[in-house]
C-alpha cells in the first residue's frame, strides 16, 4: 500500500534521512521504533509533504505522492496523528472533529462516523462542547485519534501515540490501534517504545541516525541481539 | 469649556469614529492572527478603498452607501492579487522580507493613488444631511449610518469565523498551521482567502472614512498605526480585542481633542501605544487565535 524508495530528506544543510526504503502491505500494522533523534518524525512529515523530499519516492497504492502537498495527501487516504497530539486547543471537542472531517463532502456520512465515535467514546460525546485545551491528556489522545478517523483514512500514521502518558492509558491507546485495524485501516505506528509497539505489530524497522538498520516480523525482532541489548536492557 | 453634555457628545462622536477603526484594526488583527504577518500597507487599502468609493460615487453616480460595496470588492480583488504575487513569495522566511514587502507596497499604493486620482483633497458626497438631537446631544446621520454598518460587518465575521467551514479553517491555521495541513485543508486557499478577507474590511474602513472625513493619498500612514495601537490594545489577532481596542480608541482620541485639542488627537494613537506596551505588553485580551 505504501512503498518508500531510497528517501532522503534534510533541514536545510544538515541530512536528516538517508536512503530510507520500507513499506507497508494493505491491512498491516508496521511499527517504526528508534531512539530519540533517529529521524522518526522527520520520516513521517517527510511522508506527509510537510516536508520536501530530498530524494527518493514515496507511493501510495502505486501513484507517486512525495510531490503532493499535505492536504492532497490527506485526500488520497492517509492521515497522521502528529507528535505531541496537536490538537486544536482553543476548540471544542465538536470543532476538532469537524476538522478531522473537513475533506468529506458528504453531512450524514460525517454525522454517522461523529456518532460512531461518540459511542465508543462516550467521554468525548459528553464534553463535546468542551475546549479541547481543557481535555486530560488521555481524553486529548482519543480526541486526536476520532479527529483521524473522521475522513475515513486507509493508512493511518501515529507519531508516539504513547508519549507522555500513564502506562494504562497507553494500554487502552494500542487496543485502539488494534480496534482500528480490525476495523481495515493500515496502521504505521512509530514509537520509542518498543515492547509495547513491536507487540500490536506485525512487522517493524528500525531506524537509527537517519537509517533503516534492521527490519523483520515483530517477534524477530523481539528476539534480535541488538534489539535485546540496546532497547529493552536484556 | 468643557461641559458635561459637551463631553457626553464627544464620546459619542468618539465611539462613531471608533467604529471605523474597529473595521480597519479588525482586518489587520484577522490577517496577523492567521497568517502571522504584519502588512505594514494596511492603511494604504484603507485610503485605496476611499478611492474607490469615491469613483463609484462621484464618477458613476452611485449612492454612497453602496458605495462601500465597491470600495470591498474592489480592495478585496487587489488583496488577492498581493498576497499571491508579493507576501507568498516571502511569508515564514524572515521577517525582515515581510516588513520590507509591505513597505514597498506603501509607495506603490500612495503613488498609484497620486496618478490615477491627484493629489488634492477628496471627499464622497453623502445623500444623508445633517444632524440628529436627543436631549441636548447630537450628531451627525453619517456617523450613526457608520456605526451600523460596522456592526452588521462585524456580525458577518463573527458568522463567518463561528459557522462557515472557511471560518473554522481560518481558526485552525491561526493556532496550528501543520496541524491544519494534516486535515486536509489547502492552506494557501486560507491565507489567500484570509488576505482578501482582511483588504476588504479594510476598504469598508475607507468608504467610511471618506464619507466622513476629506482625505488624500497620503491618507494611509496613520491609519495604519492607529490600528496597530488598536490591535496591541485589544491583543494580538483577537476581534473582540479589537472591537474593544477600537472603541476605547476612538474615544481617547475624540475626548484627547475636546478636552487638549491641538495635535493631540493624532498623538494619542503614540500615547497608548507606550502606555500599553508598558503596562500590559499582550493587550487587554491577551493571548491569539479566537
Ligand atoms: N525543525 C528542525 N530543524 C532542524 N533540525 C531538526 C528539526 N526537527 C528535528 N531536527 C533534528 O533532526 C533530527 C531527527 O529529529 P526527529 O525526526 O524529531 O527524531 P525523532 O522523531 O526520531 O525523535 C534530530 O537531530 C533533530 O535535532
Ligand atoms: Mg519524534
Amino acid at each position: 500500500m505504501l512503498e518508500v524508495k531510497n528517501l532522503s530528506a534534510s533541514y536545510g544543510m544538515v541530512q536528516i534521512l538517508w536512503d530510507v526504503s520500507f513499506n507497508i502491505k494493505e491491512k498491516e500494522i508496521v511499527s517504526i521504533i528508534g531512539p530519540n533523534g533517529a529521524g522518526k518524525t522527520t520520516l513521517v512529515k517527510t511522508i506527509m509533504g510537510l516536508l520536501p523530499a530530498k530524494n527518493g519516492t514515496i507511493q501510495f497504492k502505486g501513484e507517486n505522492i512525495e510531490k503532493l502537498p499535505t492536504h492532497e495527501i490527506v485526500k488520497k487516504g492517509i492521515t497522521m496523528i502528529p507528535e505531541g497530539r496537536e490538537i486544536f486547543p482553543k476548540m471544542t471537542v465538536e470543532e476538532n472533529l469537524q476538522l478531522g472531517a473537513y475533506t468529506i463532502k458528504d453531512k450524514t456520512k460525517i454525522k454517522d462516523t461523529k456518532e460512531k465515535l461518540y459511542q465508543i467514546f462516550p467521554v468525548l460525546k459528553k464534553k463535546q462542547n468542551a475546549l479541547a485545551q481543557n481535555l486530560s491528556g488521555g481524553e486529548q489522545q482519543m480526541l486526536v485519534i476520532c479527529r483521524s478517523l473522521m475522513s475515513n483514512p486507509q493508512l493511518l500514521i501515529l507519531d508516539e501515540p504513547s508519549l507522555g502518558l500513564a502506562p494504562i492509558i497507553v494500554e487502552k491507546v494500542l487496543d485502539t490501534i488494534t480496534k482500528i485495524n480490525e476495523d481495515g485501516v493500515t496502521i504505521l505506528l512509530v514509537e520509542q517504545n518498543i515492547r509495547d509497539s513491536l507487540n500490536v505489530a506485525n512487522r517493524g524497522y528500525v531506524l537509527e541516525k537517519g537509517k533503516i538498520i534492521l527490519e523483520g516480523e515483530s517477534r524477530e525482532l523481539l528476539s534480535n541481539d541488538h534489539i535485546k541489548e540496546v532497547y529493552l536492557g536484556l | 469649556m468643557i461641559t458635561p453634555s459637551g463631553l457626553a457628545e464627544t464620546l459619542l462622536w468618539g465611539v462613531a469614529n471608533g467604529c471605523i477603526y474597529i473595521l480597519l484594526a479588525a482586518g489587520l488583527s484577522i490577517i496577523f492572527g492567521v497568517m502571522k504577518l504584519v502588512n505594514f500597507a494596511h492603511g494604504q487599502l484603507l485610503m485605496i478603498g476611499a478611492y474607490l468609493a469615491f469613483t463609484a460615487s462621484v464618477v458613476l453616480g452611485l449612492n454612497a452607501y453602496l458605495s462601500i460595496l465597491v470600495a470591498m470588492g474592489g480592495v478585496a480583488l487587489i488583496g488577492l492579487g498581493v498576497e499571491r504575487f508579493t507576501f507568498r513569495k516571502v511569508l515564514g522566511t524572515d521577517k525582515l522580507n515581510e516588513i520590507f514587502v509591505s513597505l514597498g507596497l506603501i509607495y506603490i499604493f500612495e503613488n498609484a493613488a497620486v496618478l490615477l486620482w491627484g493629489n488634492k483633497s477628496a471627499q464622497i458626497a453623502s445623500p444623508l444631511h445633517g444632524l440628529l438631537s436627543l436631549g441636548g446631544i447630537s450628531i451627525s446621520y453619517d456617523r450613526i449610518a457608520a456605526m451600523g454598518i460596522v456592526i452588521v460587518i462585524l456580525l458577518s465575521i463573527i458568522f463567518l469565523m463561528k459557522k462557515t467551514k472557511i471560518g473554522l479553517a481560518m481558526r485552525a491555521t491561526s493556532q496550528k498551521s501543520d496541524a491544519t495541513q494534516l486535515m486536509g485543508i489547502n492552506i494557501e486557499k486560507v491565507y489567500i482567502f484570509t488576505f482578501a478577507l482582511g483588504a476588504a474590511l479594510a476598504g469598508a474602513a475607507g468608504a467610511l472614512y471618506g464619507i466622513i472625513f476629506p482625505f488624500s493619498p497620503a491618507l494611509g500612514a496613520l491609519p495604519t498605526i492607529k490600528a496597530f495601537a488598536i490591535i496591541i490594545l485589544g491583543g494580538l489577532g483577537s476581534i473582540p480585542g479589537a472591537v474593544v481596542g477600537g472603541l476605547l480608541y476612538g474615544i481617547a482620541e475624540n475626548t484627547a481633542g475636546y478636552v487638549l485639542g491641538g495635535i493631540w488627537p493624532d498623538a494619542i494613537a503614540f500615547v497608548l501605544l507606550i502606555v500599553v506596551l508598558v503596562i500590559k505588553p499582550t493587550g487587554i485580551f491577551g493571548g491569539k487565535g479566537d
